[in-house]
């Protein structure tokens, strides 16, 4: 097995400034765009990408490397699950980067205040009222004009804020006639948080036309309806989806296996939507924490600290991984039981959103992730 | 509001039709404790725990008298045979498990736009959603309407240790969050077969750390990893009928009460327990109710509790003026619901005259249906299509959270949109039997804001003037 620092050199950040510079793209007049895709629930990185180079892992993970062996060889360490094709693909194409051992700040072990900091950018749970996303609106030049939508009934955390937002979930109902839309908007007119959400409901409702229902689990339709929502000059420059089913304390093997074919088409479709705003498109991929090394005694995986995120689009430097691998002997464990972090998750953030709006990426840091004190914006990752 | 509306709306599922005049809202709402019945008869044709358990026995025995799972031959014929077997049992529940789902939901919402005593039913589902298993884990769906009537409903008016006991041994809770083959790396079975077996037996902690976080102490209750791995140990034993797969099932007869909670001390990891600074001699089937009693009487979990219902009463920032009050009365009564009813209902926070809260879809439908009296729909299914289309299926929150608390959780953009259409929805047939200028001073006695009024005098016709009133921020809010 290579060391640490060997792995380091030969696929880590020391890398980043040697990659291959990309073909530039010509200017398509389109505004840059931003998809965030929440995997809630803890998803377990190394069943994603699994470091099968690590002989600590295949020991730890035995009763899953039947999952592991037809997966999609990335180098002669890591595997990308079987379930991701289209992922791997871009990977290939270099529009898909993978950084391992990633945590946001979060140190404890709960779903909802991991994904509140997650979502919230502050260094403890619930100390930040807004959401990051939403506060990025207001960065963005022209932030009046700038659209962000979550495909989802409320808003989430993460989009919850100040600036405008809206939240999006079709389905086949007739919508009410235009007299009765505009009678509510005046009923509204005085309540602004009614006011807020009833305006920004009608602009999205407007700009996405008929759709009739999408199934929650039709991840094609799912991702042609965000890159509908998100095309163009028009279009939302920021968009989110959340999906869910990734806490695997039992039976892991089949519904990891799910999941990652469901994230896996919504890529696709994704990419098959978007068309030439593909090249202006960076996706991230991010949970709020991994999950044990070790399995449980129930086929599955307990919380745990570091995991896998993931860039993916026309504007990401892809086709590299981005880590600074731990271990998994015992003792290089977190609390001898986790995979250790050794990225910010923040950073990786941070970094990534400044260079692809073309903003200062610390002050990106400061404004979107007070709660990350330690480190600095990862740069490179996108161009 | 005047303080009859307050009763009504805040504390409960909103006025039938209107808003009668109460000269003591508080003793109203109180009242509401004695004449709360546990077990009406609208839900005595639910399917429970013991029906769904015979019907699945019923099962088994046709399966077996058929002749549909084959035998075959070699020497894993009995393996193969019994897992064929429990494979079918399974898919048996998931099956009925639906339409149990789907009469529980309508029962439910049937009980809650008739009640007289809506207050009551609200802390039931506060409770509902306090405990949450949620439904999109198959096997959940057809226990979850038992859940919350066999398991909650009988306990609200009791003790929290009684509540906390009574839903951590119900097979919703032990399959949701995973206990059913969660086994002691030390216990008998497991000394027997993971010296020579491939996949090891072992512990899932995933009931204990959500008993912690979510039903007693909150995540900020003073437990550390070390807590929820002891407490995991002593929670093994407690599993379900017929659930368990592999090397646990073949301990296990299958035809023993399937679906019913059972204990195994073959399952239970043997030694003393150290939990929460508390040390807990090995009393095997009885340790977990000890310590869940122990945990049920933690300062922790009198904050946690009295802020949730806080929250749920009071306003989204639970006011710590009542919070104090009521985790005082908490931890004065040993966790004594009732009184903590008392609190809630004489607390001058939870009174003040200007709305405090967003209703949340189901609270906004219920008050809907009462409000207008409309009748209810004929398929079983249709209230909670609606529900669901609200952004709030029905023991379904994706989480062992529950569904968020504050209004910022539900006037989404997207989610106000939906009420609105289904308000326009509803009145379609709705608008023919009510006219909502009569309707709004009936239900707000207190008078409209001038818009509402306005809005309401103004419309183009009947329908869209119900549909207004239903959508108003008035009716939005409780």
């Amino acid at each position: 097995m290579m060391d640490r620092r060997n792995l380091l050199a030969a696929m880590g950040l020391s890398t980043l400034g040697l990659a291959a510079p990309k073909m530039a793209f010509a200017q398509t007049g389109s505004r840059k765009k931003f998809i965030l895709i929440l995997q809630r629930g803890a998803a377990d990185g190394l069943m994603a990408l699994a470091p099968t180079g690590d002989r600590h892992f295949t020991s730890a993970r035995t009763q899953f490397m039947r999952d592991i062996k037809d997966g999609h060889k990335i180098d002669s360490f890591f595997t990308l699950h079987a379930a991701m094709s289209n992922i791997a693909r871009l990977y290939g194409e270099r529009d898909a980067l993978f950084a391992h051992a990633v945590a946001s700040n979060y140190r404890e072990r709960s779903h909802f205040d991991g994904q509140n900091i997650l979502e919230t950018g502050g260094n403890s749970p619930y100390a930040v009222k807004s959401g990051w996303m939403n506060r990025l609106v207001g960065l963005l030049p022209n932030a009046r004009e700038q659209r962000a939508v979550a495909l989802a009934s409320a808003l989430p955390q993460v989009l919850r804020g100040d600036n405008a937002a809206a939240s999006f979930v079709p389905n086949n109902r007739r919508s009410p006639n235009a007299a009765l839309l505009d009678r509510l908007s005046d009923l509204y007119s005085d309540e602004p948080l009614l006011s807020n959400a009833w305006e920004q409901a009608r602009m999205t409702r407007d700009m996405v036309g008929e759709t009739g229902r999408v199934g929650p689990r039709d991840m094609a339709a799912i991702g042609a309806l965000m890159a509908k929502i998100v095309k163009g000059r028009d279009g939302a420059s920021l968009a989110m989806y959340e999906t869910s089913g990734w806490d695997t304390h039992a039976a892991q093997s089949f519904r990891t296996k799910t999941e990652l074919g469901k994230l896996d088409s919504l890529i696709g479709a994704l990419k098959a939507g978007l068309g030439a705003d593909w090249s202006n498109t960076v996706i991230l991929i991010a949970t709020e924490f991994g999950r044990t090394v070790a399995m449980n005694g129930t086929q599955g995986t307990d919380h745990g600290t570091a995991s896998l995120a993931y860039l993916i689009g026309g504007a990401v430097r892809g086709g590299r991984i981005v880590a600074d691998w731990p271990g998994l002997a015992e003792r290089q464990l977190y609390q001898k039981r986790d995979l250790m972090p050794t990225q910010s998750l923040e950073m990786l953030m941070a970094g990534t959103i400044g260079t692809h709006f073309g903003l200062d990426s610390a002050k990106v840091a400061a404004q979107l992730f007070p709660g990350a004190i330690q480190g600095r914006p990862l740069s490179g990752l996108v161009s | 509001m005047r303080n009859s509306e307050i009763a009504e709306n805040r504390f409960g599922y909103g006025a039938r039709s209107k808003v009668v005049r109460h000269d003591n809202p508080q003793r109203f709402l109180l009242a509401q404790m004695e004449s709360f019945d546990a077990r009406p008869t609208a839900l005595r044709a639910m399917p429970t725990l013991e029906s769904i358990s015979i019907a699945t026995r019923a099962h088994m025995a046709e399966l077996r008298k058929s002749g549909t799972i084959k035998t075959g031959n070699g020497k894993n014929a009995a393996f193969i045979r019994d897992k064929k077997f429990a494979n079918a049992v399974r898919s048996h529940m998931r099956k009925s498990g639906r339409d149990h789902y789907d009469q529980s939901v309508m029962s439910r919402f049937a009980l809650a736009t008739k009640s007289d005593a809506s207050f009551m039913e609200r802390i039931v589902h506060f409770w509902s959603n306090h405990f949450a298993v949620s439904a999109e884990k198959s096997l959940v769906i057809g226990f979850a309407g038992s859940m919350e009537f066999e398991a909650i409903r009988p306990h609200i008016l009791g003790k929290f240790s009684d509540l906390l006991k009574s839903v951590e041994r119900h097979p919703a809770m032990l399959i949701y969050l995973d206990q059913v083959q969660s086994v002691g790396p030390g216990s008998p079975l497991a000394m027997r077969t993971n010296a020579v077996a491939r996949r090891k037996l072992g512990l899932n902690e995933n009931l204990a750390r959500e008993i912690l976080e979510l039903h007693t102490l909150g995540v900020n209750g003073g437990y550390s990893q070390v807590d929820v791995t002891e407490f995991a140990r002593a929670l093994t034993g407690r599993t379900v009928g017929a659930l368990p797969r592999g090397t646990i099932a073949r301990m296990m007869d299958i035809n023993d009460r399937p679906g019913l909670t059972q204990y195994h001390a073959a399952l239970h990891e043997p030694g003393t327990r150290r939990i929460m600074g508390h040390s807990y001699r090995d009393t095997g089937e009885r340790l977990a109710d000890r310590i869940l009693g122990d945990l049920a009487l933690h300062p922790s979990t009198a904050k946690f509790i009295s802020t949730k219902l806080a929250r749920h009463f009071a306003g989204d920032d639970a006011p710590e003026t009542l919070v104090k009050r009521l985790t005082e009365t908490y931890l004065k009564t040993d966790g004594d619901l009732p009184s903590l009813y008392h609190v809630l209902v004489q607390a001058p926070e939870a009174w003040r005259p200007e709305p405090v809260k967003y209703k949340q879809p189901w609270e906004w439908l219920v008050s809907v249906y009462r409000g207008t009296q409309a009748s209810l729909p004929v398929k079983n299914r249709q209230i909670g299509n609606i529900v669901r289309t609200l952004g709030q299926p029905v023991w379904r929150p994706g989480s062992p959270a529950g569904y968020g608390d504050r209004s910022s959780d539900w006037i989404g953009p997207d989610a106000l949109f939906k009420r609105a259409e289904m308000a326009n929805f509803l009145t379609v047939k709705l608008s023919r039997t009510v006219d909502a200028v009569e309707l709004a001073p009936a239900l707000f006695p207190s008078g409209l804001s001038l818009k509402t009024s306005a809005a309401l005098g103004s419309a183009d016709n009947r329908r869209q003037a119900l549909a207004m009133l239903l959508a108003s921020p008035e009716y939005l809010q409780r």
